[in-house]
């Protein structure tokens, strides 16, 4: 089956799944389209929330990504060479609620042609102090093979927490603190370094990442406004002996400005920011020299550990946006119960201070409560 | 020595204030009844924003060394 028929058919099964209704039930259409000077990202993507008898709810989604990438063939003449990728992935949760706590297993499987993922794990979701708070933990496994054999693997261990408090009517704020170990091949398998071959990453990497969110409203004046700030770090696992090669660090933060222009309309500026230090073992002859490299100071691999992938090295990046969403009330009498949905569109301009370029990024999505 | 000015300057100091703003309200009731919840609802006081959020992990990871931060596992993808 093609993948336009793969997706048709993953929207009508969850269709069938959301037939009957309920106050909370909805489903989720949404469409990205990504474009940098080398590489097209088109992913469509549908997701089906249903809430069932005696507590249980579920949810499903299936997305497909289908990304176009340039390479330069080296030639007398070059020119480029165009290559489409098809990534495939669903999923689906499901939950049941006891009072004021609900837990979750859900399940994930990707599909690439030199890339297989599956990942678990258990939500568990706690509300507190009259319900104006809420306690969520995340703990997930997940194994992936990859590489044009599928015979490169790399597992990873996640347990995540986030507290969000609602501070007063209208206000509210979130902590979130995230722990992810990676072990196995931690890098693109087609990466190659000019001067020193296929990349060779650590193999293990803890990384942990440190977020916290404030949001507030002004009834008055029809408007909110969202602050993030997140801190990431990565490290080699401390109970290993020697050099670290991670010691990433990065600092993002965001803001955004809710408007709402109409009573169905609402409009959304946001900035966001983002900066990282080099990771130890990033190196790229083409720019630094190779006594900058961590070559010479591996002491666990006879060729030590490198990699020229720009995502490791020192980076910037910036991303202004423009969202409108549109709740479809006033179309009632033409669309019927479709007009019980909003729809969104956004367009936001991705500055890189890498050689990937900067990015044009639109999306649209339809959502419906049923 | 980065490790400890960054997260000064990026967490712990707006951290410090939310833990104070919660702590102004914490000896006492819940700081929003049951009545008083109507813009809780709106998008602009809700951090989750699904599927967008998703998308976004999927994206900045596979640009950016950097991950996470939203309590949610990312990856799945050749974009490690």
């Amino acid at each position: 089956m093609s993948a336009g028929g793969r997706l048709f058919a993953a929207f009508v099964a969850l269709a069938l799944v959301a037939g009957v209704a309920a106050a909370e039930d909805r489903v989720t259409v949404r469409g990205v389209y990504y474009r940098e000077a080398s590489t097209r990202v088109v992913q469509p993507v549908v997701q089906v929330k249903k809430d069932l008898p005696e507590g249980y709810d579920v949810t499903a989604h299936f997305l497909m990504d289908a990304i176009t990438s340039a390479s330069v063939v080296a030639s007398p003449n070059p020119k480029d060479n165009l290559f489409t990728e098809v990534r495939n992935e669903t999923g689906f949760t499901v939950g049941r609620t006891f009072d004021r706590t609900r837990i979750g297993l859900f399940y994930r499987y990707s599909h690439e042609p030199d890339y297989r993922s599956n990942t678990g794990g258990l939500i568990l979701q706690q509300g507190v102090w009259d319900n104006t708070g809420s306690l969520l933990v995340n703990v997930a496994a997940a194994h992936d093979v990859l590489g044009a054999f599928l015979n490169k693997h790399l597992n990873l261990f996640f347990i995540g927490g986030a507290y969000t408090q609602a501070l007063s009517p209208t206000m509210t704020a979130q902590v979130v603190y995230d722990l992810n170990y990676q072990e196995g091949f931690i890098g693109n398998p087609y990466y190659v370094e000019p001067n020193l071959g296929h990349e060779n990453p650590p193999r293990e990497r803890l990384r942990h990442a440190l977020a916290l969110r404030v949001a507030k409203y002004f009834p008055a004046a029809h408007l909110g406004f969202q602050l993030h700030g997140r801190l990431y770090f990565d490290q080699y696992p401390p109970w290993k002996n020697g050099l670290d090669p991670w010691h990433m660090i990065a600092e993002t933060g965001e803001a955004r400005l809710y408007v709402m222009a109409t009573r169905e309309l609402e409009v959304r500026l946001s900035y966001r920011a983002h900066r990282q230090s080099r990771a130890a073992f990033y190196c790229a002859t083409a720019r630094d020299a190779l006594s900058d490299c961590f070559l010479g100071l591996s002491t666990y691999r006879e060729n030590g550990w490198f990699s020229a992938d720009e995502k490791y090295g020192h980076l910037t990046t910036h991303y202004p946006e423009l969202k409108l969403t549109w709740d479809m009330e006033p179309l009632a009498p033409l669309l019927r119960f479709l007009a019980r949905g909003s729809i969104e569109l956004s367009y936001g301009y991705y500055i890189q201070s890498t050689h990937y370029g900067n990015a044009h990024v639109l999306q649209t999505g339809y959502s419906l409560p049923f | 020595m980065r490790i400890a000015s960054a997260a000064v300057h990026a967490v712990v100091v707006p951290l410090l204030l939310v833990v104070c703003a919660l702590a102004s309200g914490c000896g006492h009731a819940p700081p929003v009844r049951p009545w008083q919840r109507e813009h809780l609802a709106r998008r602009a006081l809700q951090f989750d924003d699904g599927l967008e959020t998703k998308f976004r992990q999927h994206w900045f990871s596979s640009r950016e060394g950097a991950e996470g931060g939203f309590g949610t596992v990312g990856g799945g993808c050749g974009c490690n």
